[in-house]
């Protein structure tokens, strides 16, 4: 069969199709592996090479004009008329990727700051001793650190492990508070978002990994009056405008006075945080007069929150992977 | 720490039931819990042991916090002697500063009383014999701790020294530890007799034919104990107390307390007498506190009568007005208090949190852009509409996660909770292809992504960068179509920051790839990562797997992008079938079409790619041209022109049979 044939062919099949089914039968027996324009295709290496040339490019030519034709009419033929549409089929699935839970509260948190006029900053995971600890007026050897179980790191080589400050996992996102003061003059006010590490054994309330959020907020008359306001309205834009906040002493180091902070949801106190007025001796750590600055800090735990918020009954499952959890965010 | 309601309630007669103490106590003071029987649990914070981890102690917090009224028990005070049977003397001040000793020399059989050992036993402790018991049940009560000796087991004067190199001791347990100068202990002229601040040893021990006893009730440096504490790893009542601090004054009054107990329950009938060597460290002072500070901190106005009224049932001492200022005295068991925001706490929670107004802070309005954050979050949002879903893992990793990259030294924790989380993770790709194939128990084909942290040294430097990994495992698909498609992914990503990226062979082994099938994320000369298959791979559940530096993207990231008009004249496609040897690579024949320079050529796309079956030597390879020219129509004969030169240059440099 001659090219013009196959087209010709096609284009009066075509006509006679009345369904899907029968296009693609169509299509196969011409485009198909085995189909008469493959084979034409597959035939061109046997001929001249002047001839398949000018057979070649005619033969591709063809094939790219059948393609578009079967296009249409796989897309038309045997879709039904109007009035044979069953409106009860259902739809088309769509696989789209997932949130894991966690961004999800993150991305929140950090809009509801944002919007707050909170700047979004960042710290590294692996901390030196000083930071985590001594700058925030946990001095070594004091009972107060044993309040964080810390990951060590090994340092790389024996020359650093002398020289160098001992390194860490940081044990809570606080260190970024001095080393933001340390760049920084106030007023200013910034959430500090990211992953923390504890060395406890793991159960459905502990991981070896969680996130918190720290927040600190610091100018010339900034007071805990100002930190109710603040937390009160986080507390509502994250569980609803029915959430109260309760306040009861608790003790930081790196703060004083010092809180612990409970909201009220869905008919129970729930413990949330822990936060306080900045301690004068983390001021002097970044080099900022305590008498010039005030201001309050407080760090909340992004794990617990999507816990509560979503029912998750177990952290551990944030860390497993499971596909199963994302795919319901 | 383990309080008896009862024993509390013996010093304040109106203390409410313990549901209502511990709800005040949480609202006031600091957290506390109901526990079995009498017990009240309290989580006392490392500030207020010293004041706080005894009965009287947390007797005079709780009648201040719900303003009832505190009787503490009367204590006669001791009868300080200058000399007892045996010397005193204390060599290492700076880790004691006071060191009381109580010489009794009548002992005699007495049983402890049953409403002694009762609260003994409530609050966790074991009944063992008179004088130990008295021991035990003022340190529950006072917050001094005490230690007895028989002394008629003693060699010689007692002395507050360093522990020397090589002495050890027997403690009271049968342990024996080894001792060296970091370790303050007491001895007599034998050795030592005790660890102290921590353990009492085997040799001085009082037993059933002890008649005469030294008690010991001192005062150790804090850091002292505590660090001997944790390095012999042994934790006690007493080494819990001393390194928290105790309030030196208790010292005295400690002692004083066991005399008057040995004697109610008929353990002895003389009066004591108490040598003491040292000096009792200052602890009083006085802290001014401006109104106007104290408003602007808290945000609450208080004058000068309320303040007074809040804070002195707590025993601070409030004087008259002077120019304004509130002058207050602190007491002396407050250790805690050292500045004005101290006692700002005080002054709060004793007011109320609760009560504290809230109003709106001045708001300076100047927040910082994080375009790293911004960077991440696009990343995410890309992966995600391309049907990938987020997923965390660990930051720990067992050894053969973190091995094998030449370049790269994997940093180890020095007290890993397991050997499965032992090294910090310098890549994200093996955790995130473990997981991706956990899920493949229960689906076909899984997409993931992480965006998280890594850590390594260069040349012994530590270095810490924000990774994103991009995964698929399928049970479905080949490993050649996961790795297209992978690629695809990295493809559009890319395009969405408007990165040119091109893939570069990778020609150093990659630890996590199939050898061979590994390639370089470039774009230009700099490198954004890898994509390959993993070598956890099996024949029939392939995964394929991404990882790109967020730092490389934030370099290379286009922020700002120019609208091109859309293509004015046609296009003119040409499809070229040929047979190649089966080494030649795709990229090759692509390489070899754009080398020929062919004018006008806009675009090459692959349309098939097979290794025939009937001849293994060769390989099929289909592309597609494209021929478009920005300003005018381009005829048939000048593209013919072109792909000819196309086809030759296939021929020649490929040795390509055109089909």
């Amino acid at each position: 069969m001659n090219l013009n044939g196959i087209k010709d062919a096609v284009v009066r099949e075509l006509a006679g199709a009345s369904s899907r089914e029968a296009a693609e039968t169509i299509r196969l027996k011409y485009l198909g592996r085995k189909g008469e324009l493959t084979e034409v295709l597959r035939s061109l290496k046997d001929l001249p090479e002047a001839e398949r040339r000018i057979l070649g490019a005619q033969a591709n030519a063809l094939r790219g004009e059948l393609e578009a034709l079967f296009a249409t009419a796989l897309g038309s033929a045997g879709s039904a008329r109007a009035d044979d549409i069953d409106i009860t089929l259902p739809g088309h699935e769509f696989s789209r990727g997932h949130l894991h839970p966690l961004t999800v509260v993150q991305n929140e948190v950090e809009r509801i700051f944002s919007q707050l006029g909170f700047s979004v900053i960042d710290g590294p995971e692996m901390e030196t001793e000083y930071y985590n600890f001594d700058a925030l007026n946990i001095p070594a050897h004091h009972p107060a650190r044993d309040m964080w179980d810390t990951f060590w790191v090994k340092q790389p080589d024996a020359l650093a492990q002398k020289k160098a400050q001992r390194l860490l996992m940081r044990t809570h996102t606080s260190p970024v508070q001095v080393r933001y003061m340390e760049k920084h003059e106030p007023p200013f006010q910034i959430i500090v978002p990211g992953r923390v590490f504890r060395y406890e054994a793991t159960d459905a309330s502990h991981e070896i990994n969680f996130y918190q959020v720290e927040g600190l907020m610091v100018g010339k008359d900034i007071s805990l009056s100002n930190f109710k306001f603040i937390i009160e309205h986080f507390l509502k834009r994250v569980f609803g405008p029915g959430a109260k906040a309760r306040y009861r002493p608790s003790y930081f180091p790196f703060v004083e006075p010092g809180l612990e902070i409970d909201v009220w949801y869905r008919g129970a106190w729930l413990e949330i945080m822990g936060a306080g007025m900045v301690h004068p001796r983390v001021f002097e750590y970044a080099h900022y007069n305590p008498h010039d600055w005030q201001g309050f800090a407080f760090g909340v735990g992004l794990d617990r929150i999507a816990m509560i918020k979503y029912g998750i009954p177990d952290i551990r499952l944030f860390y497993g992977g499971d596909v199963r959890l994302t795919e319901q965010f | 720490m383990k309080f008896s309601h009862e024993w509390l309630k013996s010093y304040i007669p109106k203390l409410p039931k313990k549901a209502a103490v511990i709800d005040l106590l949480s609202t006031r003071s600091f957290e506390a819990e109901d526990a079995a029987g009498d017990i009240i649990e309290v989580k006392l914070p490392p500030n207020r042991y010293a004041d706080c981890a005894s009965h009287m102690g947390l007797a005079r917090e709780l009648a201040a916090a719900a303003g009832l009224s505190y009787k503490a028990p009367k204590i006669p005070p001791i009868k300080k002697i200058s000399r007892g049977w045996t010397g005193i003397s204390i060599k290492d001040s700076a880790r004691c500063a006071l060191y009381t000793a109580t010489f009794i020399d009548d002992l005699r059989p007495a049983k402890s009383p049953g409403w002694m050992t009762g609260r003994l036993r409530a609050c966790g402790m074991r009944p063992i014999s008179a004088v130990v018991d008295v021991m035990n049940y003022v340190m529950l009560e006072t917050g001094q701790p005490l230690h007895a000796f028989d002394a008629d087991l003693l060699h010689g004067p007692i002395t507050v020294r360093a522990a020397a190199r090589g002495e050890s001791i027997e403690t009271l347990d049968e342990k024996n530890i080894a001792l060296d100068p970091d370790i303050l202990v007491i001895a007599d002229g034998k050795g030592p007799l005790a660890i102290a601040g921590i353990k009492g040893g085997k040799r001085a021990e009082v037993g059933p034919k002890t008649k005469r006893i030294i008690i010991e009730s001192a005062h150790f440096d804090p850091i002292s104990v505590y660090r001997t504490s944790r390095r012999i790893n042994l934790t006690t009542d007493a080494s819990v107390r001393f390194a928290h601090s105790v309030n030196p004054e208790t010292a005295l009054l400690g002692a004083a307390r066991a005399a008057q107990l040995l004697k109610e329950i008929k353990a002895s009938a003389s009066v004591p007498g108490t040598v003491v060597a040292g000096q009792l460290p200052k602890t009083r002072s006085v802290i001014d506190i401006d109104p106007a500070w104290l408003s602007r901190f808290l945000g609450v106005t208080l004058s000068h009568t309320q303040i007074k009224k809040l804070i002195s049932p707590l025993g601070f001492e409030v004087f008259a007005p002077l120019k304004n200022i509130v002058r207050i005295a602190i007491p002396s068991f407050r250790l805690d208090i050292e500045s004005r925001e101290d006692v700002a706490e005080e002054i709060a929670r004793m007011y109320g949190y609760d009560r504290i107004p809230v109003s709106a802070p001045r708001i300076s309005p100047q927040a910082e852009p994080n375009t790293l954050r911004d960077l991440m979050s696009h990343v995410r949002s890309a992966l995600t509409l391309v049907g990938y879903s987020e997923a965390y893992t660990h930051s720990f990793v067992p050894k053969n996660y973190a091995d094998g990259n030449p370049k790269k030294t994997p940093l180890a924790l020095e007290n890993p909770i397991s050997s499965e989380y032992a090294y910090l993770r310098t890549e994200l790709t093996p955790a995130n292809v473990h997981a991706g194939r956990e899920n493949l128990r229960f689906a076909e084909t899984v997409r993931m992504f992480e965006l998280g942290s890594v850590f390594f040294a260069v040349d012994g430097k530590t270095q810490e960068h924000i990774h994103a990994c991009i995964t698929l495992s399928t049970k479905k698909l080949s490993a050649e179509h996961a790795l297209r498609e992978l690629k695809g992914v990295v493809d559009e990503l890319a395009r969405t920051l408007h990165i040119p990226v091109s893939y570069g062979d990778e020609l150093d082994a990659h630890p996590h790839a199939r050898p061979g099938h590994i390639a370089r994320i470039t774009s230009g000369s700099s490198v954004l990562g890898s994509i390959g298959i993993s070598n956890m791979s099996t024949a029939d559940k392939p995964s394929a797997f991404a990882e790109l530096f967020i730092a490389g993207l934030m370099k290379h990231a286009q922020p700002e992008m120019k609208y091109a008009h859309p293509a004015k004249y046609p296009a003119i496609e040409r499809d070229i079938s040929m047979f190649v040897p089966k080494k030649v690579r795709v990229a090759d024949a692509e390489e070899a079409i754009r080398g020929s320079k062919p004018q006008h050529l806009s675009r090459v796309k692959l349309l098939e790619v097979y290794l025939p079956k009937e001849d293994r030597s060769r390989k099929s390879i289909a592309v597609r041209l494209t021929f478009r020219s920005t300003d005018r129509t381009l005829t048939e004969r000048e593209v013919e022109q072109e792909f000819e030169k196309v086809l030759r240059t296939l021929q020649q440099s490929l040795g390509a049979e055109i089909r």
